[in-house]
């Protein structure tokens, strides 16, 4: 019998690792690693943390994220909607064309977040924001 | 009891409510704390009228929009409206978001039952899970899968993404995520199927 790959609930918590601090009036997340079930908590808290620490704009660096999953998604949305219901602003950041824009695009979430191409420009709500799903291949057109 | 709908009668020694909202927006937690006692009743009442329902849910509601009074109070503007109706758009407004919540809740239970008959051999054991259960149960399998199984099965149930954009999204062919997902519902079956 084949020796199968580690179930998910044995995923290292050093798969992720997470800095904030505050730039300029953001409260900045950098998150490295894989996001998913095993190390999501790790996410969630510190999402928990900037949620409270009542600063406007909340940005999330995941240009080094890796991998997301389902748990991932649902600790953004359950972010974004704490954020909008107070009338603040959750920003994201990532590369173009890689899993994270994809993800974010697929369930339709780069409607709801302004994503930047870089932390900068997520900080300073610059207009360096990817706007349209056109960089991701397959997608379904807009009607 | 239901609260009066008319204002209610201020203590000759209490201030006004734009006054009180202006102590408010200087963090004075006395003023906020009167303000609390003037509304609570009035905004249990509009949550409930929302909710169609009693206890925690409507609790939780008339405290968020208190918090929020409490760290927006500088967005009130008089010439916009009382106080009385700024407090209860508020209440209005958290608790539709609460009952949007409450629904999209269910409405995801009802979906991971309905892939779970779909997709799933629903043995007898795990049919006699209520909704709640079964959601739980169907999660918890799913993350007992082998990492690359996981990955398939969490985008196509949780996320609702067809096998060719898995495929793209995880950088791997077709075919290799049709495998995936075929061991990922064998193992899916024999964990949900009750021992022996």
């Amino acid at each position: 019998m084949s020796v199968s790959s580690p179930s998910v609930g044995d995923v290292d918590p050093g798969a992720l690792a997470i800095d904030h601090g505050e730039q300029r009036d953001a409260h900045v997340i950098i998150v490295r690693g894989e996001v998913d079930v095993g190390t999501t908590p790790l996410l969630s808290s510190a999402l928990r943390t900037a949620v409270l620490g009542g600063r406007d704009r909340v940005v999330l660096d995941m240009s080094d994220v890796s991998f997301m999953d389902s748990t991932g998604v649902s600790v953004l949305l359950s972010a974004l909607r704490r954020l909008t219901r107070e009338g603040r602003t959750l920003a994201i950041a990532c590369r173009e064309g890689e899993l994270v824009h994809r993800l974010l695009a697929f369930t339709e979430l780069l409607e709801s977040v302004p994503v930047h191409r870089s932390r900068e420009s997520a900080v300073d709500d610059g207009d360096d924001r990817i706007h349209t799903k056109g960089s991701v291949t397959g997608l379904r057109s807009s009607p | 009891m239901a609260p009066t709908t008319s204002p209610r009668l201020i203590n000759r020694d209490e201030p006004c409510d734009e006054a009180l909202i202006r102590l408010v927006q200087r963090a004075d937690q006395r003023a906020f704390d009167v303000l609390h006692a003037r509304y609570r009743g009035l905004a249990r009442h509009v949550a409930r009228a929302v909710l169609g329902t009693s206890g925690g849910a409507i609790e939780d509601v008339v405290q968020e929009s208190f918090l929020a009074v409490w760290r927006r109070s500088g967005q009130f503007d008089p010439r916009r409206g009382s106080v009385r109706s700024w407090l209860t758009g508020l209440v209005r407004n958290h608790a539709i978001d609460a009952l949007r919540r409450e629904q999209a809740e269910r409405r995801r239970r009802g979906r991971a039952e309905e892939l779970a008959a779909r997709h799933v051999e629903v043995e007898p054991a795990f049919a006699a899970l209520d909704g709640t259960e079964r959601a739980h149960a169907l999660r918890a399998a799913i993350e007992s899968l082998p990492r690359d199984q996981y990955r398939v099965m969490d985008m196509a149930y949780y996320l609702e993404l067809p096998q060719s954009t898995i495929a793209e999204l995880l950088g791997c062919p077709l075919g290799t995520i049709k495998g995936r997902s075929r061991l990922g519902l064998a193992r899916l079956r024999e964990t949900l199927r009750p021992a022996a």
